[in-house]
């Protein structure tokens, strides 16, 4: 069974291209291009990780991380953000979202999948926290 | 005063009376006057004399007529009367023909008829003897011309004689007397009052008799009331044996000497008469009024001796006189004890001996300045009694030169009060000298009467210079007519104004205050003035305006860092996808690539790594221009942090076959600071000791030293001219070190470190030798001031 990564991101390039290296080391990729979409997908696929682009149009995603922690699905699925730390305090920020960590834009696509890779290790671990 | 009035108003009415009685009914009447002595002529004074005019100044002094006596010959006054020339005409005789022509009074008056005489010695007896003979007669007389006269007897009698008229009786008796004349018709009453005078005869003839009367003008205005008069009066001077008729008949027609008695008594007797009763009436008057004047004032003497005495008797102080010696005459007292403390029994005693020498000697004193100065001396007396202390006022008032009344009177109460008063006042003063407030009092104007040290200080204005209107030139200029407005406003409604406004000193700086102003009202709830505080609040208001301002800046402040926010994002997104995209190229996870696409992606993504930079420098140097820039303070290990940086670097390094060594010690660092940060700036100073450094090593150190972290990174590049260190830390310089840029870089890397280490509480600084290498090493505290570590 593959692991299935739930992937919310408003920009199209930025999604293609984090779905294509998923899929290229082996995860089932679920798309939502925004966080109502996000939710409902969550509910329903009940994925392994969620990446999550804080910068979405409507809901944001610090809201979005929260109501994904609110239903019981996702308790304890690692929860990304990728931000690009626009504002102070954007980080601390995510984190008490709900986030379990962050990552960096631009991403670094050579060391991306090690990135979320660490935090199944952690989550196996029992890790919230990068 | 009164009185004198009333008589003086009684004096003067009764001699208006009596003038205006005169003056009134004074009627003047015109009569006619000819010669004709004795019946009517003009004596030798030039008064009109004789029977007639006696008889009508009696009746004129009856009727209080004025008579004006109008001469002239008989002719004449017969043309006046005809002419109401004149009113009455007396003397004259009534004929049928004549009362055609005139009105005549009722009764007769005088009857007489007129004579013949002759010279001394002539035989003419009878008329019929004057034939032939020479007649006299008076010219134009009724006895010579008019009808029954002489003349119409003797042509009625056939006798012929010769004429003469001559113009008066007394001319008829000297031509008779100078034999000139044979006979003469004279009428009775001039023949009897002259006839002895000449020597003339009297014959028996007796011709025309005739009854005299006053003849008034037939339709004159006058005539009804004249003859009305005349016939009354007439009436009674007949009926009257004593009248001034008969009077007349003896004095004139008899042949009596007239009488010298004075019987027409003058208007101004009468009238001195009248006068003299009124004053008599008038003093009698007086002298009833004076006496009900004397019983009245007695009667009320008597009740205002008793009032007083209620009076005296009913007052609560100590009264008594004292004679200028100081015995006691009268005294009375409303009170169980007093000052003096004396009784009615001692009357007639000396001072001296019934009270203590002190109050009795200083009691005399008084009495004698009160008399010397003749005016009312007022003392007061303390006495104290029993641990307090009674206070009393005395009034010594000057009765006449040789006593004295005095008045005594216990003003504890008002002393006691007064002496609260003044304590109060003073405590008032003090609290008002001290108390951090400022305080004025104005008057109903607004006119400042009182400031307290307090508001001289916070206005900067001395005392004097701000009562009356002074106090508004402390005043900020801008604030005056506000101020005055508001106060203005309040005043109508008599309520409390509060005003917050500016006091500017005299050097300029402004004090913030706030001012009230409270209305005090009387007891008729009109305003007599304010009373007022002003409050120091330039430290309220600094603090209220720094709060403005900083809301002022924290709104641009967050305009800006929703700005920066846009740009950061913005500018990042592109970079994803070529980064990302030639990434995954590189990778070849989407296909094998040839060296060539090798090579050109590599240097896009190069291009774009570079551009990912610059795009971070450029936000990060705004950040902290902005001082958007927040530490996020953690504890990290140093060494972790160092690796990492350096590990960042390595490849770059490593392709320019440079070494990088790292000490670092001790092993372990715990620091309390922004991680982040600290990496930021290491990979900064690496990246430039990288770029900068064509062959060598680069070295990298820590240490401790109490309780500051030393790092520094050294290569052995190119190194920093000295001149050029100025400028090292600037953003956007570049040392231009030769014709062409060679090396890349935004510029602001540098200026940026600096900062940074700034910002976490450090300091970074330079060492270099041109063409040898440099070393850039910084400091950083170990925690901040408020960590545990």
């Amino acid at each position: 069974m593959k692991t299935k990564i739930l992937v919310i991101e408003d920009n199209e390039q930025n999604i293609y291209l984090v779905s294509f290296i998923l899929e290229k080391y082996g995860y089932q990729v679920v798309q939502a291009r925004n966080g109502a979409e996000g939710i409902e997908k969550a509910q329903q696929e009940k994925p392994d990780m969620v990446l999550l682009d804080i910068q979405l149009p409507v809901m944001n995603g610090y809201e979005v991380a929260q109501e994904l922690r609110k239903g019981k699905e996702l308790k304890t699925t690692p929860i990304i953000a990728i931000t690009s730390y626009a504002m102070p305090g954007d980080r601390e920020h995510a984190l008490e979202a709900g986030c379990s960590g962050y990552i960096e834009k631009p991403i670094n696509p050579d060391t991306f999948i090690n990135q979320i890779t660490g935090y199944f290790d952690s989550q196996a671990r029992g890790d919230s926290t990068l | 005063m009164w009185r004198r009035i009333f008589l003086l108003t009684i004096a003067i009415l009764c001699f208006s009376l009596i003038s205006w009685t005169q003056a009134q009914k004074q009627k003047i009447v015109r009569v006619g006057v000819y010669e004709n002595p004795p019946k009517i002529y003009t004596d030798s004074n030039g008064t009109v004399t004789g029977f007639w005019p006696a008889i009508l100044n009696d009746i004129a002094q009856k009727e209080n007529w004025q008579i004006e006596w109008v001469h002239g010959t008989w002719d004449e006054e017969v043309a006046y009367l005809q002419a109401n020339k004149i009113d009455i005409m007396p003397d004259m005789g009534w004929t049928e023909e004549r009362s055609q022509e005139f009105t005549f009074s009722n009764d007769t008056v005088l009857s007489s008829w007129s004579r013949l005489y002759v010279k001394k010695g002539s035989p003419i007896q009878t008329i019929l003897d004057l034939d032939g003979k020479k007649v006299a007669g008076l010219s134009g007389s009724v006895n010579f011309d008019g009808p029954d006269g002489i003349k119409d007897l003797a042509t009625r009698l056939g006798i012929h004689c010769t004429f003469v008229g001559l113009d008066s009786y007394m001319a008829i008796f000297e031509a008779l007397q100078n034999k000139e004349v044979d006979a003469g018709v004279i009428n009775k009453e001039f023949g009897d009052l002259n006839e002895s005078q000449f020597s003339v005869t009297r014959t028996s003839i007796i011709i025309q008799p005739m009854n005299l009367r006053f003849a008034f003008t037939k339709d004159g205005t006058s005539t009804p009331y004249l003859v009305q008069t005349v016939n009354a009066d007439m009436q009674e001077l007949k009926n009257n044996s004593n009248s001034a008729y008969y009077k007349a008949i003896d004095q004139y027609l008899g042949e009596k000497p007239p009488k010298t008695i004075v019987t027409i008594i003058p208007t101004w007797v009468y009238i001195l008469f009248l006068n003299g009763a009124l004053i008599i009436l008038f003093l009698v008057v007086v002298s009833i009024t004076a006496r009900r004047q004397i019983r009245q004032q007695t009667a009320k003497l008597w009740k205002s001796e008793a009032r007083n005495r209620a009076l005296v008797e009913n007052d609560p102080d100590e009264i008594f006189r004292l004679s200028r010696g100081g015995i006691l005459l009268d005294y009375h007292s409303g009170l169980a004890s007093s000052l003096y403390s004396l009784s009615e029994d001692l009357l007639g005693k000396s001072l001296l001996e019934l009270l203590p020498k002190e109050l009795a000697e200083a009691t005399l004193n008084h009495v004698e300045k009160a008399i010397e100065a003749n005016a009312t001396q007022v003392f007061e007396y303390s006495v104290p009694s029993g641990g307090e202390v009674q206070d009393y006022e005395s009034r010594f008032s000057p009765n006449g030169k040789d006593e004295v009344i005095v008045i005594v009177r216990d003003i504890t109460v008002r002393k006691q009060a007064e002496r609260k008063l003044v304590e109060s006042e003073k405590r008032y003063q003090t609290l008002t000298s001290v108390v951090p407030v400022g305080i004025f009092h104005t008057n109903k104007d607004g006119e400042t009467t009182f400031v307290n040290p307090t508001w001289c200080q916070i206005s900067g204005m001395s005392e004097e210079e701000a009562l009356g209107e002074g106090w508004l030139q402390a005043v900020h200029p801008d604030d005056r007519e506000r101020l005055l407005a508001g106060w203005q406003e309040s005043t109508e409604e008599m309520t409390t104004s509060t005003a917050d406004y500016r006091f500017m000193h005299p050097d300029g700086s402004i004090a913030w205050v706030i001012g009230q102003a409270v209305p005090e009202v009387n007891s008729e709830n009109e305003v007599v003035g304010y009373v007022g505080t002003i409050t120091d609040i330039t430290e309220r208001k600094k603090i209220e305006d720094l709060k403005a301002e900083v809301i002022r800046a924290e709104s641009a402040d967050k305009l800006k860092s929703a700005f920066l926010a846009t740009m950061s994002h913005e500018l990042r997104t592109p970079l994803n996808s070529i980064i990302g995209f030639t990434g995954l190229l590189l990778q070849k996870l989407v296909g094998p690539l040839n060296g060539e696409q090798e090579k050109q992606l590599s240097m896009v993504q190069g291009s774009a790594y570079h551009l990912l930079e610059l795009i971070n420098d450029v936000l990060d140097i705004s950040k902290i221009e902005a001082g958007q820039i927040v530490v996020f303070r953690e504890n990290f290990d140093v060494g972790t942090a160092i690796q990492k940086s350096v590990a960042n670097i390595l490849p770059m390094a490593e392709e320019k076959n440079l070494k990088v060594i790292t000490t670092i010690t001790p092993e372990e660092i715990q620091i309390y600071s922004d991680r982040r940060r600290l990496e930021q700036i290491l990979i900064n100073l690496l990246n430039n000791a990288v770029k900068f450094t064509e062959r060598g090593e680069i070295r990298l150190g820590c240490k401790v030293e109490e309780d500051w972290l030393h790092i520094w990174v050294s290569d052995t590049g190119i190194g920093i001219k000295p001149e050029d260190r100025q400028i090292l830390f600037r953003p956007f310089q570049q040392i231009d070190i030769g014709i062409s840029r060679q090396y890349e870089g935004t510029g602001l890397g540098l200026s940026i470190c600096k900062r940074l280490v700034e910002l976490l509480g450090g300091q970074i600084q330079v060492e270099s030798e041109w063409g040898k290498g440099s070393t850039f090493s910084f400091t950083l505290p170990m925690r901040s001031e408020n960590n545990e570590n």
